[in-house]
């Protein structure tokens, strides 16, 4: 190299030294900077908890956020899988504390860049129904009673569970508003007449109430050529997929800054994980490790419809549920739920 | 234990991060802010960093030095050591223009191999990918970058800029 571009010759010929104040004061700020990663973790955590898949819901008791369970495994590379709750209350005057069970669905999360969710149904036999033992996902959930369900996804399904999370979807409300809005493209106008969404197509800014209705949609339609027509004629992949979608957008406006107030989303974070998770060090873990993941992927467990002996209908799982279960759990690639009605903004 | 190794590391990863903000900003105590602020960060990812620390320090210290060579011209029109005149501080400017208008990878080469003089295999492992790629990347840097630090080299053939631009012997 000639002079002029030597870079040796553009080195400071007095550099400064870096000793215990520098040190301690790097320290300062690298702790800080782990704390704003957790709480980016923490929003991702909080957004896929939010969203997991819906069944037809039932009014039930709700579970009782003091007697969640979580028996976090320490094993730093272990992944993760977490029982996700989503709860609404049924609107009019008498609902006396009951609550709806929105879905019910698995977080897996483990060292890699991709986050998987697996949706459940409500009406997923948890015993032998042929033998008269005819209880349900559901009703275990409305009992609390998690041991039995914990149980039952690691004989049943092949999922160690390790822990459980309930969250009610008016908190979702206020996270997308803590975090300004989100933004979602609809391949066509859209509507739900029981939950009042109305949506044009195109890129559209949502609040937390509109996102609120657009997750507890069943009946969504889509404005075709010959009228008005069911978004997808598989209406339950529809709705993961347009979860995931959701939960992505409120991802990306976390991370780009999006929000009046910062504050108030650190706030809704806050509460909603110290509301949501038992303090054994689960949260912190899973948040650390959720503020890598950049995708996430969804599914639904593929189910067959039995009828007992007693006239009860429900699911136990199907012929394919097998290899979804293992490449669920041991990160193959998953059946994505449809996602083409609703998709995020950001790159199109 | 992730606190003793970066005490032990913090002195030869600060000076790392210094020489090689300084070598983009030329200004000690924008360098020093730029060190700090990549030693923060390197302490904060420690356990996942710590195999391959200085390559890590030197990708970030450049990319943090280059922000804020693009934020210090847009606020005041020119970055700060070019406020004096010169020959090295032009230089300075030629290079970093050209650079920030390379395509991320190819400028993450460069700047890895030059300006913190890590070798192919460093570069590398601070890149996640295998030095045959280092090599490609740097190849495609230096044709790109030829025309742009050597308007006149048809007339003159090449010039001091372009044969400092072929590269240190790996």
């Amino acid at each position: 190299m000639n002079d002029m571009f030597d870079f040796d010759a553009w080195d400071d010929p007095t550099p400064p030294t870096f000793g215990p104040a520098e040190l301690a004061a790097v320290k300062r700020r690298g702790a800080a900077i782990r704390r704003h990663r957790a709480l980016g973790g923490g929003l991702l955590a909080v957004a896929l908890l939010a969203v997991g898949s819906a069944f037809a819901a039932t009014t039930m008791g709700g579970p009782d956020r003091d007697q969640r369970i979580v028996t976090a495994d320490e094993g730093a590379a272990a992944p993760r899988n977490v029982v996700v709750v989503v709860t609404s209350t049924p609107p009019g005057p008498s609902t006396d504390g009951l609550r709806t069970t929105e879905s019910i669905s698995i977080l897996h999360v483990d060292g890699t860049s991709t986050a998987r969710v697996l949706s459940l149904p409500r009406d997923l036999f948890t015993g032998e129904p042929e033998r008269g033992d005819t209880r349900k996902l559901a009703s275990a959930v409305a009992e609390r009673e998690w041991d039995t369900l914990a149980r039952y996804m690691r004989d049943g399904l092949g999922v160690e569970i390790d822990g459980f999370a309930v969250l009610d979807v008016t908190e979702i409300a206020g996270l997308v508003d803590a975090v300004g809005g989100i933004e979602l493209r609809f391949s066509a106008p859209a509507r739900d007449e029981h939950s009042g969404f109305v949506i044009d197509a195109g890129c559209h800014h949502l609040l937390g109430s509109d996102v609120v209705a657009l997750l507890m949609s069943r009946r969504l339609e889509l404005l075709r050529p010959d009228g008005w027509a069911a978004a997808t004629p598989t209406g339950d992949l529809g709705r993961v997929g347009r979860h995931a979608a959701i939960a992505t957008a409120i991802v990306d406006a976390a991370r780009s800054g999006g929000g009046s107030s910062r504050l108030a989303a650190t706030t809704v974070v806050d509460g909603l994980m110290r509301n949501t998770w038992s303090p054994d060090g689960l949260a912190a873990d899973l948040a650390d490790r959720l503020s890598n993941v950049q995708r996430v992927e969804s599914t639904v467990l593929p189910v067959s419809e039995v009828t007992t002996p007693s006239d009860q209908i429900g699911f136990r799982p199907g012929g394919r549920a097998r290899s979804v279960l293992d490449r669920f759990v041991n990160g193959g690639a998953i059946d994505q739920a449809s996602g083409s009605t609703v998709s995020t903004c950001k790159g199109g | 234990m992730v606190s003793v190794d970066f005490d032990e590391r913090f002195a030869t990863l600060s000076s790392l991060a210094y020489r090689v903000a300084y070598r983009v900003l030329g200004q000690r105590e924008d360098a020093e802010n730029v060190s700090q602020e990549t030693l923060a960060r390197a302490y904060a990812r420690w356990r996942t960093i710590s195999r391959y620390d200085e390559a890590w320090v030197a990708r970030v210290a450049t990319n943090l030095a280059l922000g804020h060579l693009r934020k210090d011209r847009r606020i005041e029109g020119v970055a700060p050591w070019a406020r004096d005149t010169t020959a090295e501080v032009a230089s300075r400017l030629d290079v970093t223009d050209a650079l920030r208008q390379l395509p991320k990878r190819q400028r993450e080469v460069v700047i890895l191999r030059f300006i913190a003089d890590l070798s192919e295999r460093d570069t590398a492992a601070a890149l996640g990918c295998s030095t045959g790629a280092v090599k490609q990347h740097m190849h495609r840097a230096m044709r790109a970058l030829r025309p742009r630090l050597t308007p006149d080299r048809d007339a003159t053939g090449p010039t001091p800029m372009h044969s400092a631009w072929e590269g240190p012997s790996a």
